[in-house]
């Protein structure tokens, strides 16, 4: 809609103005709508997407209508349309918000803070007593997740299409008259912050402020509090079970954590060790079956493109399974979560951070620096060991063991990534990162292609009706099969990119690693 | 963005009331919604406050004036206006030389899908080659008809003529039905006129549209609860019923 990117003031908190009086001492004649009860959400991702991409989504609800507001923030005009409800999923936003949902991705959409209040409209006339610009105040209360926050007075200026003269200068004599207002670029990060809010959200991704000097032991602490800080933020919603992210983001905090103990057990107290070792195998353990459901369900729609629409209309029985065997692992998951155990590994997770950065062996008081080059050393001898030796006869496990090791090395290097070389770090990691891709296709087809035939099996035994979905299934396996095949033919390229020279010479300067060439 | 049209053959019939109150209607609900005075009369640009313009209608036909900076907002959110201009008396003889009038209609309205779901024209009175243009970008053609014979005969001469012309479906109402008549009283009572209309709503002959003129502002507005005010929005839960039946036009 081509209305104009209105601008906001806030009050100080606990001042108030009255908006007539406001219009009238600027010297413009005005028309006062009827007060209207308000309730303004604004909407991110949990991981603050629609933020970060600097743009914005609003939900009004209003007595007669719905409207969903959205645009960049980067001084362009905002788009409103109709909506029938809150919108949840990219896919439920209105046409023309492409940005926006590409923006969301396959995130859910939640409520960051809710305005509850008031909104009195005043209408800037003419001498015709045309209406040539808005102005409205804004009061109420905030509600997000965590409570409830006093809100400052919002006071917005509308300029109006083909009227825009009238709205620069009710504009400029407001923003004189308001001295002590402060303009508000991005109404939802000026009400965040209030709210004691980060609009950014959380940050799965790791960007730790370390310094080479840092003792190691202290650098693990930091690394383990970040993996803490994800699995508490991530934990709702993987108990709420509505976006499989939070899942799979909560399983990369366990698999990280799991990741540095073994790598990282000289600067560790051997008793802390072992018993991190083993809550979080058993948390790895219990969180992995709704995973594997939701990859399921995640490849459904790409199955049903895969085959002819005969077959791809027989999956619907597939679907169902999955779902019911996802609601099912789902209440298990949620049983597990429940448990004391689990309780306890959250509850004492905060003092192993304090036992990590006092510990009292040598390699603990090491700069981390030096116990970073040593484990990466360590670890891309075990990867380029383990990948020399596949060829095309190698059995599907030794790729698999490959690309768990490859992972290893992947959180090592984003770990400790600050420490070295910006841009031959970004070069390793790309590599590292296609061939992780091709080695995870790869598995996915192994561990697909298992998984529809155990499907089949249990679908088949529970009824005699499903013949075509188990064609249908069995037609998906053989596509798979042969997509592993590919994948596989595609290793020697991406083995050759990752253990390539400029990465070899980069690894041998930063960690001292010099690989032996077959 | 769905395109629709209030036309009839016969002036006087209610149509631009009908176009402001369903537009006003339509971005109430939260639609973004654009309504263009066709009319020289000017009359959809008086109740909505805004000036008319004077000339250039010859290069906005022609596609050489961009459209965007002539809309203005109405007082209303959501429902801005492309003001009449008087130059469009003359938008036939324009229109007549060029090829296909039709799709350069359809040409012109096309940057508004953007920014608008709703494009309403509000057409002047009779068949001419701007409202066949018009039609021939529309979706639904919402034609008033005032319960009497001539006013039923020349609803049967637009459909007759659209149907021809594979044109928008014909969405005919009664308007400016006065029950004090018998014949308005005889002709929407009889299943066989019913039977005409796809449209149920009838509007009223009711003063509050005519104050429409004093107060330059849609019935809602000023009398919110009168019987032409819920005449037009049970017309308008029949429009946007239509509306979610039918495909965007752009």
């Amino acid at each position: 809609m081509p209305e104009f990117a209105h601008q906001t003031l806030a009050l100080p908190l606990g001042e108030a103005i009255d908006g007539g009086a406001l219009v009238q001492a600027a010297g413009f004649g005005y028309v006062a709508d009827m007060p209207e009860a308000l309730m303004t959400a604004y909407l991110d991702t949990f991981d603050g997407r629609v933020f970060r991409s600097g743009q914005v989504l609003i939900f009004h609800e209003k007595p007669r209508a719905r409207i969903l507001e959205w645009g960049l923030l980067a001084g362009s005009k905002g788009t409103r349309a109709a909506v029938a409800h809150i919108p949840r999923w990219s896919c439920d936003l209105p046409r023309g918000a492409g940005t926006l949902r590409d923006a969301i991705g396959v995130r859910v959409l939640t409520p960051v803070v809710t305005v509850h209040g008031q909104r009195r409209v005043f209408r800037i006339i003419d001498g015709l007593e045309k209406t040539v610009a808005r102005v409205s105040t804004i009061s109420g209360r905030i509600r997000h997740a965590e409570g409830e926050a006093e809100m400052p007075q919002l006071v917005r200026v509308e300029p109006l299409k083909g009227f825009e003269w009238a709205g620069v200068s009710i504009e400029e004599a407001i923003t004189a008259a308001l001295p002590n207002a402060q303009k508000v670029p991005n109404e939802f990060e000026a009400l965040a912050r209030v709210a004691k809010i980060d609009p950014r959200g959380y940050e799965a991704k790791l960007a730790l402020p370390l310094e080479p000097s840092v003792p190691a032991g202290a650098a693990a602490a930091m690394l383990f509090r970040a993996a803490y800080e994800t699995m508490v933020a991530t934990l709702p919603g993987t108990r709420a079970g509505i976006d499989s992210e939070f899942l799979h983001d909560f399983r990369v905090a366990v698999r990280r954590s799991r990741s540095w103990l073994s790598r990282l057990k000289q600067v560790l107290d051997v008793d802390l060790l072992e018993h991190m070792k083993q809550e979080l195998h058993w948390l790895g353990g219990v969180t992995g079956p709704v995973r594997d459901l939701d990859v399921s369900i995640l490849l459904l729609d790409a199955y049903r493109k895969e085959l002819p629409e005969r077959d791809a209309g027989a999956l619907a029985v597939l679907e169902d399974h999955i779902l019911f065997a996802r609601r099912r692992a789902q209440r298990r998951l949620d049983q597990a979560l429940d448990t004391e155990r689990f309780a306890k590994l959250i509850r004492r997770w905060p003092s192993w951070l304090t036992n990590m950065e006092r510990a009292s062996m040598p390699a603990a008081r090491e700069p981390v620096i030096d116990v970073a080059r040593g484990v990466i050393a360590k670890q891309s001898k075990r990867v380029c060991r383990q990948g020399r030796v596949i060829d095309a006869n190698t059995p599907a496990e030794a790729l698999h063991a490959l690309r768990i090791e490859c992972k290893k090395l992947r959180y090592l290097l984003e770990a400790f990534g600050p420490l070295f070389d910006e841009a031959g770090m970004a070069t390793l990691i790309r590599g590292l990162k296609r061939l992780q891709d091709n080695l995870g296709a790869f598995q996915d087809c192994e561990v697909q292609s298992t998984a529809l035939r155990e499907y089949a099996h249990e679908i088949g035994a529970k009824r005699a009706d499903t013949i075509d979905a188990q064609l249908a299934m069995g037609r998906l396996v053989e596509r798979l099969d042969s997509r592993q095949a590919a994948e596989r033919e595609q290793f020697v390229k991406t083995w050759s990119r990752f253990d390539n020279k400029p990465n070899q010479a980069f690894m041998k300067t930063a960690f001292g690693y010099a690989a032996k060439r077959r | 963005m769905h395109v629709l049209a209030v036309h009839s053959l016969k002036g006087g019939v209610g149509k631009t009331a009908a176009a402001v109150n369903l537009g006003y209607l339509a971005a109430a609900s939260g639609r973004r919604v654009l309504l263009w005075d066709l009319d020289p009369q000017a009359a959809s640009t008086f109740y909505l406050r805004v000036k008319p313009a004077a000339g250039g209608a010859r290069r906005i036909l022609r596609g050489k004036r961009d459209l965007e900076p002539l809309i203005r907002a109405s007082d209303y959110e959501r429902l801005h206006l492309l003001p009449a201009r008087f130059s469009f008396r003359h938008a036939d003889a324009e229109l007549a030389r060029q090829l296909d009038p039709g799709r350069q209609f359809r040409k012109l309205i096309r940057p508004f899908e953007k920014d608008y779901d709703l494009l309403l024209f509000d057409c002047a009175p009779g068949f001419t080659t701007l409202s066949e243009s018009v039609l021939a970008a529309s979706a639904h053609a919402l034609v008033p008809v005032i319960p009497t014979p001539l006013s039923l005969r020349a609803l049967q001469a637009v459909c007759e003529h659209l149907n021809d012309q594979k044109g928008p479906t014909v969405q005919p109402f009664f308007s400016m039905v006065d029950r004090r008549k018998l014949m308005h009283r005889s002709i929407t009572g009889t299943p066989e006129s019913l039977a005409r209309l796809p449209l149920d709503s009838m509007i009223p002959y009711a003063s509050q549209v005519e104050q429409m003129g004093r107060y330059r502002a849609p019935v809602h507005t000023f009398a919110g609860g009168c019987a032409a005010a819920r005449a037009f929005a049970s017309l308008w839960n029949e429009v946007e019923a239509l509306l979610s039946h039918s495909a965007p036009v752009t």
